[in-house]
């Protein structure tokens, strides 16, 4: 079953008087369990793509469908209520709140359901534990190097179950060993939990890891590579 | 409580600014509390001074008209000795009168052989005035029943005739005849009256004096003390209708009524308190406004994050608005804090001063007022997240994508 169907998708920005057309044409199903990369130079349009699959951003024009169901017309909180049950969100930059603990920025999403206390801090854990973080639970994120960062990061996006993972360049901001292990952990996530994966990234080292290829220039999908 | 937490961390983590926020808060709130405890206290005070010191009492009843013409033709407006029983024995069947007590104006020349002046005096009856003026009495004490001759001079009257206690004045002015009348007085006291335009002017003297020099057995009014001021209204209602059922023709004016100096004192204070209120609020209300404007700002990328990972518009706006409320309700709390301290500090220190046109020093004294307190912190509360909405209304609208890539 499809998670992701993007039809004709094409997104257009205006900077002043210049017009930037970042996705042309964009035609693309992503099923279940699918761990797969969009690879990109820089401003390739990997990033709008992501953005709108993870629907914090609207296509120009095209049809999105998320689990068979088309978002074009959802009002914003319908939207961002579909966000919080059936997406989960891994950022370059981690996007952590630093003045919660690692515990508590996992609990975060679960508290934004509406999930109770209890409940949410055994799942939490239970996240944080999938990602070998359960030690630094209570540490701020401040206290923790950029790969436990985003490992806890990964944890927040994980605690919710949702359908479909988006990582915006998740290993950009990290050293090799620290990629690496990002990287393992996805890949585990994937096998072991049939979570289905969409990630961004220029980074050649990563390449060899997934198992479909979207080769993205100038916002249009050049191949379709499954391995 | 997720919101909370959030405020919490927040205003700790950014604790420089938000301290100054809340001591903003903090200090308007104490300056609007304090003064508003000055002007109840102050409002307080004359009015006790007023219906006491003055002896003017909580209603006043009049022949009908005598406000409008009583000045110029004072013998048509006196109640005659019947009229006066007949008014007290009505006041009777009412509960909540503690005293009535009928009471003569006179005025004319007073002189000590040498020089003369003019005097304003009350006509009142000794025991009487002992109850209506209670802790207001001079420390000469009161007028004397059995020496209806002797007199209480005002401080700055005595001091123009050069007059003391044990010395003799003549009083002269007309009967409500006409007649050219003079009586001898005895200065049993001086007072001070505590008003530079009265000091020069005033004498207290026996109801029965006044009788004598005006030719009278009668009255032009009948002062009236009650139990208490809140039922002024009520009582001066059954007064009426007592008055039409026995068909006196009488008119009955309030304390407040009488005093236009009470009326002046209060629109003085309300307008300058007002005015205090105006600059205070917008003081607080801007440093919420600024503070919450600026964390905004340095939470463009926090905001985008929320906002994908879940958080509806209203979420984003209702965080910041507690975040501001809660600025507010600290600031409330330290506030009420601070008003507490320097109202025990002034009651320990007894801080005294003159006010303008008065003779006599007064302590600075201020009330508590528990329910402007409560109600000044709803109002401030309720400020502060509306101040802090609007920044957040600002925030909730930024598109998600610009939020997350917000340097």
């Amino acid at each position: 079953m499809a998670v992701i169907e993007l039809f004709n998708v094409h997104k257009t920005y205006h900077l002043g008087e210049t017009t930037v057309k970042a996705l042309r044409g964009i035609n693309l199903t992503i099923g279940e369990g699918e761990l797969t990369t969009v690879w990109g130079a820089s401003g390739s349009g990997k990033s709008t793509l992501l953005n709108i699959i993870g629907l914090i951003d609207i296509p120009t024009s095209g049809t999105l469908k998320l689990n068979d169901t088309e978002v074009g017309d959802m009002s914003d909180n319908a939207k961002t209520d579909l966000r919080s049950r059936s997406l989960g969100f891994i950022f370059q930059n981690f996007n952590l709140m630093p003045i919660l603990t690692a515990l508590e920025n996992v609990l975060l999403p679960l508290q934004i359901q509406g999930v109770s206390s209890v409940q949410a801090r055994s799942k939490a854990m239970e996240s944080l534990k999938s990602v070998g973080m359960e030690s630094f639970a209570l540490h701020r994120p401040d206290k923790l190097s950029g790969g436990q960062r985003q490992r806890v990061a990964i944890a927040r996006g994980l605690v919710t179950e949702p359908k479909l993972l988006i990582c915006d360049e998740p290993t950009a901001n990290l050293d090799s060993e620290n990629a690496d292990r990002v990287m393992d952990l996805m890949c585990k996530l994937n096998d072991n939990m049939g979570i289905t994966f969409i990630f961004s990234t220029h980074d050649s080292r990563l390449i060899d890891r997934v198992k479909r290829i979207v080769y993205i220039e100038d916002g249009v999908i050049k191949k379709d590579e499954r391995k | 409580m997720m919101w909370l937490t959030f405020a919490l961390r927040n205003i700790y983590k950014n604790r420089r600014r938000s301290l100054a926020t809340i001591l903003a808060v903090a200090i308007g709130f104490c300056s609007i509390s304090l003064f508003h405890g000055y002007t109840q206290e102050t409002y307080n005070g004359v009015a006790q001074s007023i219906i006491h010191g003055q002896g003017l009492g909580h209603l006043t009843i009049f022949k009908r008209g005598f406000s409008q013409h009583g000045k110029l033709e004072s013998e048509k407006y006196i109640f005659k000795q019947d009229e006066i029983e007949k008014i007290l024995k009505l006041l009777t069947q009412i509960p909540g009168i503690v005293l009535a007590t009928p009471r003569l104006s006179v005025s004319g020349l007073i002189s000590n052989g040498k020089t003369s002046s003019i005097f304003l005096a009350k006509g009142v009856v000794p025991t009487d005035d002992v109850k209506l003026r209670d802790e207001f009495m001079s420390k000469g004490g009161g007028l004397d029943s059995n020496h209806p001759s002797a007199v209480q001079l005002a401080s700055g009257l005595a001091s123009i005739l050069d007059l003391k206690p044990g010395d003799n004045a003549v009083i002269m002015g007309n009967t409500v005849d006409g007649m050219v009348n003079a009586l001898d007085v005895d200065i049993l006291s001086t007072y001070n009256t505590g008003v530079d335009a009265t000091n020069d002017k005033y004498i207290r003297m026996t109801l029965k004096h006044a009788r004598q020099f005006y030719d009278t057995k009668g009255a032009d009014k009948l002062v009236v003390l009650l139990n208490d001021i809140n039922q002024i209204s009520s009582i001066k209602q059954k007064i009426e209708t007592l008055a039409e059922k026995d068909k006196l023709d009488i008119e009955i004016k309030t304390w407040d009524e009488l005093s236009s100096f009470y009326d002046q004192l209060r629109s003085m204070f309300d307008m300058i308190f007002l005015f205090i209120f105006i600059i205070v609020i917008i003081v607080a209300v801007m440093s919420v406004i600024n503070t919450m404007s600026m964390t905004v700002i340095e939470r463009v990328r926090e905001i985008g994050t929320l906002r994908a990972i879940g958080v509806r518009r209203g979420g984003i706006k209702w965080m910041f608005s507690v975040e501001g409320g809660l600025l507010g309700t600290i600031g409330c709390g330290l506030g009420i804090l601070l008003t507490i301290i320097i109202y025990f500090l002034m009651q320990y220190m007894q801080i005294k001063f003159t006010p303008p046109s008065t003779t006599a020093e007064v302590a600075l004294n201020i009330q508590l007022d528990t329910l402007f307190m409560l109600t000044l912190s709803i109002l401030l509360v309720l400020l502060a997240l509306l101040s802090a909405y609007f920044p957040a209304k600002r925030a909730a609208k930024l598109p998600i994508v610009d939020a997350l890539g917000h340097v």
